[in-house]
């Protein structure tokens, strides 16, 4: 079951700055910042409620986040939905015949996490997460 | 303190409501609280809640408004990010004096409270609304 909106990612240039208008002017708490390196980038996690906003900056030219940036600008990336399960989630997800980007589960900065296919989503990247 | 203290709804553009409201509710379970056809901004929505927030699949109804452009330049998919705020003056007050540039004037939403939307140019490319709920 999804339980809420674990986070919404945002593409920016460069964490700092954006740290400049999230952290100090909306004055949300930087709770957690890491490299993924499987994902290309920087990322840090902003609380806000319940939920966090999570910034995005590529590490390399090679990434999905760097190439959306490149085609795209910054701006609005994914939304997260928090799970007690990431992988009966995605299991259950994959049965339905919707499309995946993730068949397992892996690492990432807020927990074991999966993307869903945007094409099956109305435009929209999907994560699935499970807080660790 | 923070500014703004929950995510209210993150709104998706989607050329054809029915069907996405289909997808969104066998997809994930998701329920339509409650569909509003807003003759104002020339769109029609249907709000999905999700945790203490919403999901808000919309298409627009008209022909030339920026969610009309958005879709036919970048295709379906994230629109708006909407953030909640106790108290929207003292809100915008801050945000002007620190040289953000709010976008429109307080207006009613839909659903209740009042919304501004922050230009992208001071958000890094996020359309980005501050609603105040009326107290329940």
């Amino acid at each position: 079951m999804l339980r809420k909106i674990h986070h919404v990612g945002i593409v920016v240039r460069k964490l700092e700055d954006a740290y400049v208008f999230y952290r100090d002017t909306l004055g949300l708490p930087v709770h957690k910042e890491a490299v993924v390196e499987d994902q290309g980038v920087r990322a840090a996690l902003l609380t806000i409620g319940n939920s966090e906003i999570e910034l995005l900056q590529p590490i390399n030219a090679n990434g999905g986040v760097a190439k959306f940036l490149e085609r795209r600008g910054e701006g609005l990336h994914h939304i997260c939905f928090e799970t007690d399960d990431v992988a009966a989630e995605l299991r259950a997800t994959m049965a339905k015949g919707i499309e995946v980007i993730d068949k397992v589960p892996r690492q990432g900065l807020a927990g074991m996490i999966c993307f869903l296919h945007p094409r099956a989503n109305h435009g929209v990247l999907i994560e699935y997460a499970q807080v660790s | 303190m923070a500014l703004a203290k929950k995510i209210d709804h993150v709104a998706i553009a989607v050329k054809d409501l029915d069907a996405a409201v289909k997808t969104y509710t066998a997809n994930f379970g998701f329920q339509v609280r409650q569909r509003t056809d807003v003759a104002a901004l020339g769109i029609r929505l249907a709000m999905l809640p999700i945790g203490d927030a919403d999901l808000e699949l919309f298409t627009p109804t008209v022909a030339d408004n920026p969610p009309a452009k958005f879709l036919a330049e970048r295709g379906e998919g994230m629109y708006v990010l909407s953030l909640e705020v106790d108290d929207l003056d003292a809100a915008v007050a801050t945000l002007t004096g620190k040289g953000i540039k709010v976008s429109t004037a307080a207006r009613t939403a839909d659903g209740g409270g009042r919304l501004v939307y922050l230009s992208p140019k001071s958000t890094h490319g996020v359309l980005l609304q501050l609603i105040e709920r009326p107290m329940s």
